[in-house]
């Protein structure tokens, strides 16, 4: 298996080599808060690079000081030692207005309405823009599916119109650095791919992201680097050059669509007739079909044809399992507390 | 600088809206509206003191409501987005931390303020329907200095807020308002036995901390209609120190403190 491990998080790629749009160097923090209690070390002099339009995970367990590292970017916390540069250069208010963040279980006001957040949002990224900000407004809770609720409390929101508000702020000003905290926190599974597929739209428009998750799959699926903090320490990163290659058994699929409603065959033939791309497996479970892919793209093609053929999607997303057992399997040491 | 002031005015305007809209605020216009009927009906009771029995019983009324309205929104407009983390979403932006704390001072003094005028209104209401007339001068700045005090406490319930947990603050300061109200009553009861250090302390926390300056009624009962300009501009001073200077400590404690 080890011969076939994948360059998922490639130290060579092209990424690698470029300047880092942000990166923290030499990070200490020490937190104080109970004067009977001793002081907490959280980040122990941590060097973090990431580079200009690749999606950096940032991985670890709880405590690991991932959240304190995303909140000294933010200018939350100040560090007690080290700099974070910007493209080189220390943070300056016009940086900060190039920076989305997105809260783990974001919280607004509950009195106010979306729209009414969002004005708000945009007055203090005060960036240059073309159209007016009713019109940004109204097509960012569009584009979210929030539309006919621009005017309702945040109060009477579920948890999962609230992640797609928060969706919405952290990205109405066109943000260059987006820095996600546990976005698919709370979501369910279609809200899941939902997000998935703001992140990679991001993504493609170049867009600098820092994805921070305990989900692992998520991190493979999204990210083109990957680092890992444990106890306040660096102890992996994608982009040392010393680092190991890769991660997966690229023979595995990642993502699946189970489809019911015809056989093998049937699916062969669609795939003809419509282009589609080749599944890497194929399994008859029961009454459907588990088609495996490799990339979620390819899977996603499937989806609509398949539907438009009179097939039932029973199921689609990722083989999490396979691959959070991979990954667990190869950073063993990494992730031993 | 334009920037930083269109960010403080959406800022204001959107702590505003989140008062406005609290729960509390329709409670406290009817609490306040019942306390000033009651103290209608209690003024008919004589004919000769009826003024002297509105004006006390509905102005005790009026200072406490509102004065507990101003600490506990003034503590909850930090220590609220601090507990449910909302402040993170507004504190990562290019607009400097003081803006939002002077945003957020601004649309809690907005909101007293139009509770203010809504009690005003309701007692002007009140004295043209029972009692053939308007409040005078004496008297609108007597409910006017009630709802400055309300604002020196907003900005007091402000800076604890930035110190300290919800309960604390609140807690620290009730007891700096209740400080405030009581020293000057025991400075002026003071007899010749108290020690001439003790005497010091209490004269000098009675004359730093004095929320009796707030309170016009000794003029209302001495029977005079028209306030006391440079009277009145003394009492704004010291509001107006204390009121800034808890605005700037607000601001300088806050820049400083580590959102965690």
């Amino acid at each position: 298996m080890t011969k076939n491990l994948a360059k998922n998080f490639a130290s060579d790629s092209a990424s690698v080599n470029k300047a880092p749009l942000l990166s923290l160097q030499g990070i200490e923090k020490t937190f104080r808060n109970d004067i009977f209690k001793p002081p907490v070390q959280s980040l122990k002099g941590i060097d973090l690079n990431f580079p200009e339009g690749a999606c950096t995970g940032l991985v670890g367990h709880n405590g690991a000081g991932k959240t304190t590292t995303i909140r000294m970017i933010l200018g939350l916390i100040a560090p007690d030692r080290g700099s974070i540069l910007y493209k080189g250069q220390n943070f300056s208010r016009e940086t900060r207005a190039t920076i989305g963040y997105m809260a783990e279980s974001a919280r607004f006001p509950g009195g106010l309405s979306a729209s009414e957040i969002l004005e708000t949002q945009l007055a203090l990224h005060y960036t240059g823009r073309d159209k007016k900000t009713v019109e940004l407004i109204s097509e960012k809770l569009k584009s979210v599916g929030l539309q006919n609720h621009s005017n309702r409390r945040i109060r009477d929101f579920s948890k999962g119109m609230m992640q797609r508000l928060a969706w919405a702020h952290a990205t109405i000003h066109g943000p260059n650095l987006l820095i996600l905290d546990e976005p698919f926190t709370g979501l369910d599974p279609l809200g899941r791919i939902t997000m998935k597929n703001w992140i990679l739209a991001e993504k493609k428009r170049g867009v600098t992201i820092i994805l921070c998750t305990h989900e692992l799959p998520q991190i493979m699926s999204l990210c083109d680097h990957i680092q890992i903090l444990r106890q306040g320490k660096l102890v992996y990163s994608s982009l040392d050059n010393k680092v190991r290659g890769g991660l997966l058994d690229e023979t595995l699929p990642r993502y699946f669509v189970d489809i019911s409603g015809t056989g093998l065959d049937g699916l062969e033939q669609l795939r003809v007739r419509k282009k589609l791309p080749s599944w890497q497996t194929a399994h008859p479970e029961g009454f459907l079909v588990r088609l495996g892919f490799r990339d979620y793209t390819s899977a996603v093609a499937w989806l609509e044809p398949s539907i438009a053929s009179g097939y039932v999607i029973v199921r689609f997303g990722d083989d999490n399992s396979a691959t959070e057992e991979q990954l667990l399997v190869h950073f063993k040491e990494e992730f031993s507390q | 600088m334009i920037r930083g002031f269109i960010a403080w005015w959406h800022l204001s305007k959107e702590s505003f809206l989140i008062l406005r809209r609290d729960r509390i605020f329709f409670p406290i216009i009817v609490a306040g509206t019942a306390i000033a009927f009651l103290a209608n009906l209690a003024s008919g009771w004589t004919f000769e003191g009826w003024q002297k029995i509105l004006f006390d019983v509905g102005l005790a009324g009026f200072r406490l409501t509102g004065g507990m309205v101003a600490i506990l929104w003034g503590v909850r407009m930090i220590t609220d987005p601090l507990q449910d983390r909302s402040i993170e979403l507004r504190i990562a932006s290019p607009s400097p931390r003081y803006t939002w704390i002077l945003g957020r001072y601004a649309g809690l003094a907005l909101c007293l303020l139009v509770m203010g005028l809504i009690f005003i209104g309701i007692w002007q209401g009140l004295m043209a329907l029972n009692h053939n007339g308007t409040m005078n001068n004496l008297q609108n700045w007597t409910m006017g200095m009630l709802v400055v005090e309300w604002l020196v406490l907003g900005a007091v319930g402000l800076l604890m807020g930035t110190l300290g947990a919800f309960s604390t603050a609140m807690f620290v300061t009730l007891a700096a308002w209740v400080l405030g109200l009581i020293a000057p009553l025991v400075a002026a009861t003071l007899g010749p036995e108290v020690e001439p250090t003790q005497r010091r302390i209490i004269e000098f926390v009675a004359q730093m901390w004095n929320f009796q300056r707030f309170n016009l009624s000794d003029q209302l009962d001495s029977g005079l209609v028209t306030v006391n300009l440079s009277d009145i501009s003394a009492r704004m001073t010291w509001a107006g120190s204390v009121l800034f200077g808890c605005l700037i400590l607000s601001a300088w404690v806050f820049q400083r403190k580590d959102l965690t």
